[in-house]
C-alpha cells in the first residue's frame, strides 16, 4: 500500500497553517492526527460484525457525508423565511436562525460529543511527545470540519434563496453570520463540557454530561418555540418591542443585523444585539483556545471512575416485571431492559430527547389553535386528539431498542439457555411500555384532563390501548434484531423514514377513533375491540412456545 | 555479587527520579509520598494490590495526570515544565488494549511512529518487519477491529517499541498472548534491558515478575513498601515465592477462607 491518500479537507486546511501554528499547536502533528481521524471516520462501519458481512455495510466512504443530503433537504424548509419579504427581518431571520441553531446544536450534541470527548486519544496520543494544545486543536478542527459540512448542507438552500431575492450583500452577511454561529456553537458546547469536567468526576460526570446533552436538546427545541413567541404574529402586525430577555436569545443577535442594514432600522438596541453577535463568539473562542490544554487533562477524569456509591434499586422493577410478565425469563429480560433504558447513556442520549419533545409536541398544536380560539372554546374542543402525536415517541423508541453502547455484551443472550428469543423482545417492549411510555403519557394525561375535563377519560383510555396494541406491531416491523444488540454506529438515518410511514397509520387510527365516537356507546365498543386487538397482537406476534420436553431430556 | 551490582548501579546514568510524590483524588490520597530512583537498564517489577496507585504513578510519569505534589524527573527533565520532548524516549503499553480499531496495523503503527518523530517510510518499514516477527505479516493490512486479544497486544507492543525508546512502561504486556509469544516477548524484554533500555513492568502475575525483574518495587496504599532485588525481598520477609512475599507485605492471608466461602455459595444454589 502506498502512502495514505490525502484528504481534500486537509489540503484546504494547509492554507490555514500559519493561523493554526499561532495558537501554539504543532501543525505537522496536528495534520497527522486529523488524517488518521478522517481515515477512521470513513470506516465507521463496525468491522466487529465482519463475521457476517452484509453487502450493505461494506460500502466504503464516510457515512456521515453521505447523509448530508438529508440535512440539505431540511434546510430547504427555511427558504420561505428568507424569501418572504415582510420588511421585518427581526421576525423572519430570527425564526430562521432559531431553526438553524437548533438543528446545528442538536446534531452537534448527539453526533459530535464522541469526537469532543474521545478518551482513547489520551492513552494513544498524549503518551507520545505531542503537546496537549495540539491534541485539543485537532479535536476542535475535527469536529469543526463536520460542523462546516453540516452547516453548509443545511444553509445551502437558504443562502441561494437569499442571493436571488436580496442580493449579494445579504448573501455575504448571511454567510459571515453562519460562520460566526458555527463557531459559537462549537466553542460553547466545548466550554460547557469543560466546566462540567472541572467540577465533577468519573461516572457522575458522565451522567451529568449525559443529562445536559438530553436537556439541551429538549431545551433548544422548546427555546425555538420561544423565538416564535417573542412576536405578536397575529394579523401580521409584527411589532418588535425590545425586552431585556431578548439579549439572551442568540438568534435575535444575528437577526438584528438585517434590521439594521437592510430595513434601515437603527437604535441602540439593534446595535447592541448586532455587536453581541460578533463579540460573544470571538470571546468564547479566545477563552476556549486558552483553556484547551486543561480540557485534555480533565478528560482523564472521564476515564477515572470514582468509588461508586451502591444504589439499591430494583424493587420497583421487580414488582412491575412480575405484574407484566409471567415467566421468570421474561421478567429477567424486562428488568434488564428497564435498567438499560434508565442507565445506558448512549441509549438515553438518543432516545430521551424524543421523549421530551413528544411530551411538548401536543402543546405546540394547542398554541396555534389558541391563536384563534378562546380558552373556554378550546376546552370544549376536541383537541384532546393531539394526544395521538405521542405515538411518535412509541415508534421512534421501538426502533432504537435494538441499539446500545454496550452492544457487545449481548452475547449473554446467546449463551444463556433461552428457549425462545421472543421472551427477550417481549421483555424489552413491556419495559419500554411501563417505564417510558406510560409515565410520559400519564404526565400529559394529567394536563389534558385538567384542561378538557373528565369527559375525555374514555378517549384517553382508547388512545392508551391503541398505543399498547401498536407496540408489538411496531416491534415486529422495526425491531428485527434482539434488543440492545447493535452498535449505534450502524444506526441509519433511514430509520427516520419509518416515522413518516407511521404518520398515515396514526391518522387512520385517529379516524377510527372519531368514527366510533360519532355514535353513542361507540367509544366503549372501540375500547373492547382494542382490548381484543391487544390480547391477540401480543399473543400472536410474540408467541412464547412452551418448551417441548423430550423424554430423553427429562432430568 | 551484590557489591558489584551496587557499584555498577551508581555508575549508571539516572533515568528517572521521583521525590515525595503525592496525589489526591476525591479528597483521598492515592499516592502518599513515593520516592524512587531508577537507573539505566534496570528492569523494574512494579507491583502492588489493585488500587495501590501503580497506574496513577505511571500516568503521572506519562503526563496524563496533573495536579500531583512532588518532583518527577525523567532523563533529568522535570516533567512539570510543560515540555513534552521527554516522551519521545518513552514507550508505553497500557493495560487496556486501547487502539484505533478502525485502522489497520499499517496505518496505526505508522501513525504512532510519526507521532514519535519517525518518518512514514521508516515507521512503515520497521513496523512491517516487526509484525513479521510476531507472525502477523498477513494481517498488516487488515482492520484491528477483527483482531484477537493476543494480536492486538502484539500491535500495542510494536507501537511502544517502534521508536526504540530508552524507557518502557509496560502494564500487563503479556495479557492475551499465547505461551510461545509470551516466551518471545519475555526474551525481547530481557535483551532490550541488557542493551540498556530501562523497563517499568507492572503486572499481577507474580511468577513472571519474579523471573524477569532485576529489581522489584512493591507499593501498597500509595507508598513504597518494599524495594530491592527478589533475593532481598525474600530475606526481608522470610517467604519463598514473590507471591507469598506479596501476600505477606500487603497483609493478606485469608485466601483459603475466602475461596472456601465462595465455593460453598456456588454450590448452595444447586
Amino acid at each position: 500500500m502506498a502512502e495514505p491518500s490525502d484528504f481534500r479537507t486537509l489540503k484546504i486546511l494547509d492554507r490555514f497553517r500559519p493561523i493554526i501554528a499561532k495558537t501554539g499547536a504543532d501543525y505537522d502533528v496536528l495534520r497527522l492526527i486529523l488524517r488518521v481521524k478522517f481515515q477512521m471516520d470513513q470506516r465507521r462501519v463496525p468491522t466487529i460484525m465482519s463475521t457476517r458481512t452484509k453487502s450493505k455495510e461494506s460500502k466504503e466512504g464516510n457515512q456521515y457525508v453521505r447523509s448530508l443530503w438529508l440535512y440539505a433537504l431540511m434546510g430547504a424548509i427555511m427558504v420561505p423565511f428568507v424569501v418572504w419579504n415582510t420588511g421585518q427581518f427581526m421576525l423572519q431571520m430570527g425564526i430562521l436562525f432559531g431553526v438553524l441553531m437548533f438543528m446545528i446544536m442538536t446534531s452537534m450534541i448527539s453526533d459530535f460529543s464522541s469526537v469532543l470527548l474521545d478518551i482513547r486519544d489520551r492513552n494513544i496520543i498524549l503518551t507520545k511527545p505531542v503537546n496537549a494544545r495540539t491534541v485539543g486543536m485537532a479535536r476542535a478542527i475535527h469536529a469543526g470540519v463536520y460542523l462546516v459540512l453540516l452547516t453548509g448542507s443545511v444553509t445551502a438552500a437558504p443562502l441561494i434563496a437569499g442571493l436571488v431575492t436580496h442580493g449579494i450583500g445579504f448573501f455575504l452577511l448571511f454567510l459571515f453570520q453562519i460562520i460566526l454561529i458555527s463557531m459559537l456553537i462549537l466553542v460553547t458546547t466545548s466550554l460547557i463540557y469543560l466546566f462540567m469536567m472541572k467540577f465533577l468526576d468519573g461516572e457522575k460526570l458522565k451522567d451529568m454530561i449525559n443529562m445536559v446533552q438530553i436537556l439541551l436538546s429538549v431545551g433548544i427545541a422548546i427555546g425555538y418555540q420561544f423565538v416564535v413567541r417573542s412576536f405578536d404574529i397575529i394579523d401580521f402586525k409584527v411589532a418588535f418591542t425590545p425586552e431585556w430577555w431578548q439579549l439572551l436569545l442568540p438568534p435575535l443577535w444575528y437577526a438584528a443585523a438585517y434590521d439594521w442594514l437592510f430595513a434601515g432600522r437603527g437604535g441602540l438596541w439593534i446595535y447592541t444585539l448586532t455587536a453581541l453577535a460578533v463579540v460573544v463568539p470571538v470571546i468564547c473562542l479566545i477563552v476556549y483556545v486558552k483553556l484547551m490544554p486543561s480540557f485534555e487533562l480533565y478528560l482523564e477524569k472521564m476515564a477515572h471512575s470514582g468509588q461508586t456509591s451502591s444504589r439499591r434499586r430494583g424493587k420497583w422493577d421487580r414488582l412491575v416485571a412480575k405484574l407484566f410478565s409471567r415467566s421468570t425469563e421474561e421478567q429477567a429480560c424486562f428488568r434488564l431492559s428497564a435498567s438499560m433504558m434508565r442507565n445506558e447513556r448512549e441509549f438515553k442520549l438518543k432516545v430521551y430527547p424524543t421523549l421530551g419533545f413528544s411530551l411538548v409536541m401536543p402543546y405546540i398544536f394547542w398554541y396555534t389553535a389558541l391563536q384563534s380560539l378562546s380558552w373556554t372554546e378550546f376546552r370544549q374542543s376536541s383537541f384532546m386528539y393531539t394526544l395521538y402525536i405521542m405515538l411518535v415517541l412509541l415508534v421512534t423508541t421501538v426502533i432504537m431498542l435494538k441499539y446500545s453502547g454496550q452492544y457487545k455484551a449481548s452475547w449473554i443472550f446467546r449463551v444463556a439457555p433461552m428457549v425462545n428469543e421472543n421472551v427477550l423482545y417481549r421483555g424489552a417492549l413491556k419495559a419500554f411500555l411501563s417505564n417510558i411510555f406510560i409515565p410520559v403519557f400519564l404526565l400529559n394525561v394529567i394536563v389534558f384532563t385538567w384542561t378538557f375535563g373528565l369527559r375525555i377519560l374514555p378517549d384517553v383510555a382508547v388512545i392508551l390501548l391503541t398505543a399498547t396494541a401498536l407496540i408489538p406491531v411496531s416491534g415486529k416491523f422495526m425491531l428485527q434484531k434482539p434488543p440492545f444488540s447493535q452498535s449505534f454506529s450502524v444506526a441509519q438515518q433511514s430509520d427516520g423514514w419509518y416515522i413518516f410511514a407511521a404518520l398515515p397509520v396514526f391518522a387512520l387510527l385517529w379516524g377510527a377513533h372519531v368514527f366510533f365516537r360519532s355514535f353513542s356507546g361507540g367509544v366503549w365498543m372501540y375500547g373492547v375491540i382494542l382490548i381484543l386487538a391487544n390480547v391477540l397482537l401480543w399473543k400472536l406476534l410474540y408467541r412464547v412456545k412452551k418448551p417441548v420436553v423430550k423424554s430423553s431430556a427429562v432430568v | 555479587m551484590a557489591l558489584e551490582q551496587e557499584l555498577s548501579k551508581t555508575n549508571r546514568e539516572q533515568v528517572l527520579s521521583i521525590e515525595g510524590l503525592r496525589m489526591r483524588y476525591n479528597g483521598r490520597y492515592v499516592l502518599n509520598g513515593i520516592d524512587l530512583e531508577v537507573h539505566r537498564g534496570e528492569m523494574i517489577g512494579y507491583i502492588g494490590p489493585n488500587g495501590a496507585g501503580k497506574s496513577t504513578t505511571v500516568k503521572i510519569m506519562l503526563g496524563l495526570v496533573e495536579g500531583y505534589v512532588g518532583n518527577v524527573r525523567i532523563f533529568g527533565q522535570d516533567i512539570a515544565d510543560g515540555n513534552v520532548e521527554y516522551k519521545r524516549r518513552i514507550g508505553y503499553v497500557p493495560e487496556v488494549a486501547e487502539l484505533y480499531e478502525q485502522l489497520t496495523p499499517a496505518e496505526y503503527l505508522t501513525f504512532a511512529g510519526e507521532l514519535y518523530g519517525l518518518s512514514y517510510e521508516d515507521a512503515d518499514y520497521k513496523a512491517k518487519l516487526l509484525m513479521d516477527c510476531f507472525g502477523l505479516e498477513k494481517s498488516y493490512h487488515s482492520r484491528i477491529a477483527s483482531f484477537s486479544k493476543g494480536m492486538r497486544q502484539k500491535v500495542l507492543l510494536i507501537s511502544a517499541l517502534l521508536h526504540d525508546p530508552d524507557l518502557l512502561f509496560l502494564d500487563e504486556p503479556l495479557s492475551g498472548l499465547d505461551a510461545n509469544s509470551v516466551m518471545v516477548v519475555k526474551e525481547i524484554l530481557s535483551q532490550l534491558s541488557a542493551k540498556g533500555t530501562t523497563i517499568f513492568y507492572s503486572s499481577h502475575i507474580m511468577d513472571v515478575v519474579e523471573k524477569i525483574s532485576s529489581r522489584i518495587v512493591l507499593i501498597a496504599e500509595g507508598r513504597v513498601v518494599a524495594d530491592g532485588t527478589f533475593k532481598q525481598l525474600q530475606q526481608q520477609s522470610m517467604e519463598g515465592s514473590l507471591e507469598e512475599v506479596f501476600n505477606q507485605l500487603t497483609g493478606f492471608n485469608e485466601h483459603k477462607a475466602i475461596a472456601e466461602r465462595f465455593v460453598s455459595i456456588v454450590q448452595e444454589v444447586n
